[in-house]
């Protein structure tokens, strides 16, 4: 492998980041997020390693606490990668290493190396360092010339193995009934988790037990016997099974990069330019035409397809179905209120977010069209915001029917469902307004599965996650008295929520008239 | 004559480069008017200007007797542009993209529906069916953009590069169907480095060159029929042997790569 040759693309990479903040409002941009955002994160994260440590000294249990502490990890970071898309950038493509004197491995090799500069991966990296050094620095069990390479491995594994799910999603996801398939697995799959936290959480660990001696073989309880103390032996046996994971996952990546792209049928097939979008697309009056193409690039990608039939199945059917098949939840259906308020104003959003935070993104030289068109800058933001709304609105009814079914309903707790899902749904959808317009990012509509999603709609999703688990763990700290009495708070939140929504849509067509040229190169040229 | 597009003391910055410097031109209405330049003379961000895709910094831009800015709804329906880059969305069909362009400009369904299958006909292009347009290659790119240029049936046509990327056929065929533009009363402003077929097609041109300024303008008709234009007290047989006097001198006499021993 050319190691030079790799270390100057990684180079080039960050070259290629630095141009796009050579302005001063770029360069603030990343003072921003380096100092005053990623290095407290960091800090935290680290602090989330010490209290890790602290928990293993009072249970008693290290190696169990950092093997769950690990595995959540593991699994979150690999969720994660393969839901936000956090693969190399379609400036490090095959197509265009081709262009270099570098062979198939380098290439394979270079597109991984960018891959693994995301962000993403320091947050995961400082997550795993944390455990290792919480625990030495508490436990002092551990070396930590064995934990941290066992750190550093488990977050090679995770890569190799994120990589390798999000290339296998992407090529699922492009057969003609791939979204049908991924769909059903998760159909399948969310169960099955949900059951073993469901075990896991009534103190019932004979699935966890029995399922033990398997864990203790994954790549993160490995970690978590090297790092919570094991004999050298043991440790090094453990780091060669790293090793041997590192292999497996590389070598699925490599098997999964050479699948064949998927082909289509095309000659002889005549057109249709009335379908049943541009049927949609009329209720829209003059706006119709961008409303229907609106609608078709949102039926046509393959991430917002399997995003939208996602959210249906983890958020409205999956949640309540664990709720109620907890015992702790489960006999008393009013918890299912905090389930469902910590919920809700993700699912007005989650559906659509890869196309809805970058809404022009995905337009790429087409976007000069709406600029050259008889089309006032207003009408054009106003659909690119309003059909990803309509689109993740209908998934509310769903999920009120779902919480609803099992909830003992009236008209305060009914008043505060709506509240939740409209606020969340005016507010996400006014946050994207503002990272369209301001932190767009060019995506090639051909782009594989992995590489497809803008920094600001990760940002976005990564932020909505985290408000989700937050939301959740306050919300799980107040009693239901408390939260029937303060009901009020949720329709204040939907009315400031939606006041924020048509202000950004007002203010948004002026931004979008004042920066149009920009936008342009930013969509366009990706800078 | 009457002017159907006219700039006055056009200028475009971007910060402290500028684009296009003080340009002033007239077209006259119903001609094949070619905008030639060197590459980074500022051809494209002028046809940008002139089509509201660009703010300029200063000078006024009129089209049909009629001011015009980005805000010009009304007069935007009344002209088709294919535009530097095309365009395109590259996730529709052709016919969804000619569909969607023709409803933009205010076509009813009706009309669209026989546009559309008019002209995927005309563009050898009604066999593609369900590709989106990401898939097509530069040529079919090319032809799709200018279908959805002529689709309103504007009074000004503005073309950046159309020949570029197409085949022969495809060229005679484009340039059938710009004649009849013209002699239908309608205007082309076209840029271009093909400067044969800049000579055999337009009636007029503008010459510019970095940042943007007009060098030369004026008729050329008469080249078509072997008459050569005099300029500056010399005489022109070809388009090329003018351009290379008014914007080309920067490579005239240069002896080829004189340092590249390496070559």
């Amino acid at each position: 492998m050319n190691l030079r040759m790799l270390l100057r693309i990684a180079g080039l990479r960050y070259r290629l980041l630095w141009a796009n903040v050579r302005s001063k409002r770029g360069k603030a941009v990343l003072f921003v997020c380096a100092y005053l955002l990623v290095v407290p994160i960091a800090i935290l994260l680290l602090a989330g390693g010490i209290g890790a440590g602290l928990v293993a000294i009072r249970t008693g249990r290290g190696e169990l606490v950092a093997g769950i502490v690990l595995g959540v990890v593991y699994l979150d970071a690999t969720l994660i990668a393969v839901a936000l898309g956090t693969g190399s950038s379609p400036a490090f493509s095959d197509a265009v290493l081709r262009r270099y004197p570098l062979s198939r491995l380098d290439r394979l090799g270079a597109r991984q190396l960018t891959a693994f500069l995301e962000p993403v991966w320091l947050f995961v990296l400082a997550l795993d360092l944390g455990v290792a050094v919480g625990f030495h620095a508490f436990l002092g069990a551990s070396s930590l010339w064995l934990a941290v390479p066992a750190a550093i491995l488990l977050l090679v594994t995770n890569f190799l193995l994120a990589r390798s799910l999000s290339v296998l999603t992407g090529w699922i996801a492009s057969r003609r009934v791939g979204a049908m398939l991924l769909v059903i697995a998760i159909l399948v799959l969310v169960p099955a988790v949900s059951a073993l936290g469901r075990s896991a959480a009534s103190g019932k660990h004979a699935i966890l037990h029995s399922l033990l001696p398997l864990l203790q073989l994954s790549p993160p309880f490995a970690a978590a016997g090297i790092i919570a103390g094991s004999s050298a032996l043991v440790s090094l046996y453990r780091l060669l099974g790293l090793l041997f994971w590192c292999l497996i996952f590389a070598a699925l990546l490599v098997l999964a990069e050479r699948l064949p792209a998927a082909s289509r049928r095309v000659g002889g097939v005549r057109t249709a330019w009335t379908g049943p979008c541009d049927r949609v697309a009329a209720l829209f009056g003059p706006s119709a035409p961008l409303v229907s193409k609106t609608l078709r690039y949102y039926l046509r990608s393959n991430r917002a397809r399997i995003q939208f039939a996602t959210v249906l199945i983890i958020f409205l059917l999956s949640f309540p179905l664990s709720a109620l098949g907890n015992p702790h939840h489960g006999a008393n259906p009013a918890k299912l209120i905090f389930l469902a308020l910590g919920t809700l104003p993700v699912v007005g959003w989650a559906g659509t977010t890869s196309i809805g935070a970058n809404a022009f993104g995905f337009d790429g030289a087409g976007f000069r069209r709406y600029l050259l068109a008889p089309v006032t800058p207003s009408s054009v933001l106003r659909v690119a915001s309003l059909v990803p709304l309509c689109l993740s609105a209908l998934l509310i009814p769903v999920g009120l029917l779902a919480y609803g079914m099992d909830v003992p309903m009236n008209g305060v707790i009914l008043a505060m469902f709506v509240s939740s899902a409209l606020w969340g749904l005016f507010f996400f959808h006014g946050l994207a307004i503002w990272t369209s317009l301001l932190a767009p990012g060019k995506v090639d509509v051909a782009a594989a599965y992995e590489k497809d999603t803008s920094a600001g709609a990760k940002v976005v999703g990564f932020a909505v996650l985290v408000l989700l688990f937050l939301s959740m763990a306050l919300l799980d700290r107040l009693s239901v008295t408390t939260l029937l009495h303060y009901w009020w708070v949720l329709p204040v939140m939907m009315v400031a929520a939606a006041c924020f929504y048509f202000a950004s849509l007002l203010v948004g067509a002026r931004v979008f008239s004042a920066r149009r040229e920009r936008l342009l190169s930013m969509v366009e040229r990706g800078y | 004559m009457s002017s159907a597009i006219e700039s006055s003391h056009l200028r475009k910055q971007y910060g402290l480069i500028t684009a296009v410097e003080d340009l002033s031109l007239a077209v006259p209405a119903g001609s094949l008017f070619g905008f030639l330049g060197p590459n980074g003379s500022g051809k494209s961000t002028t046809v940008g200007c002139l089509t509201g895709l660009l703010d300029p910094t200063g000078g006024e831009v009129r089209l049909l007797g009629e001011s015009f800015d980005a805000n010009s709804v009304a007069l935007k329906r009344r002209i088709g542009v294919m535009p530097e880059n095309l365009g395109l969305f590259e996730a529709l069909y052709a016919g969804e993209f000619l569909a969607f362009q023709a409803r933009m400009y205010g076509l009813d369904e009706r009309t669209t529906e026989q546009r559309v299958t008019e002209l995927l006909a005309a563009m050898e292009l009604s066999n593609q069916g369900k590709k989106p347009l990401a898939q097509f290659s530069a040529g079919m790119r090319k032809r799709v953009a200018f279908a959805a240029a002529v689709i309103n049936a504007p009074e000004i046509l503005f073309l950046d590069e159309p020949f570029e990327s197409i085949d022969p056929a495809g060229v005679v065929l484009m340039k059938q169907w710009l004649r009849h533009f013209a002699t239908e009363g309608r205007t082309v402003f076209m840029t271009t480095h093909v400067l044969e077929t800049a000579e055999r097609l337009c009636d007029r041109v503008a010459i510019i060159k970095s940042p943007g300024q007009l060098v030369w303008e004026g008729d050329i008709s008469s080249l078509a029929s072997g008459r050569p234009i005099t300029v500056d007290g010399e005489e022109f047989e070809t388009l090329e042997a003018l351009f290379m006097h008014v914007a080309g001198k920067p490579y005239v006499g240069k002896p080829f790569a004189p340092t590249f021993n390496w070559l």
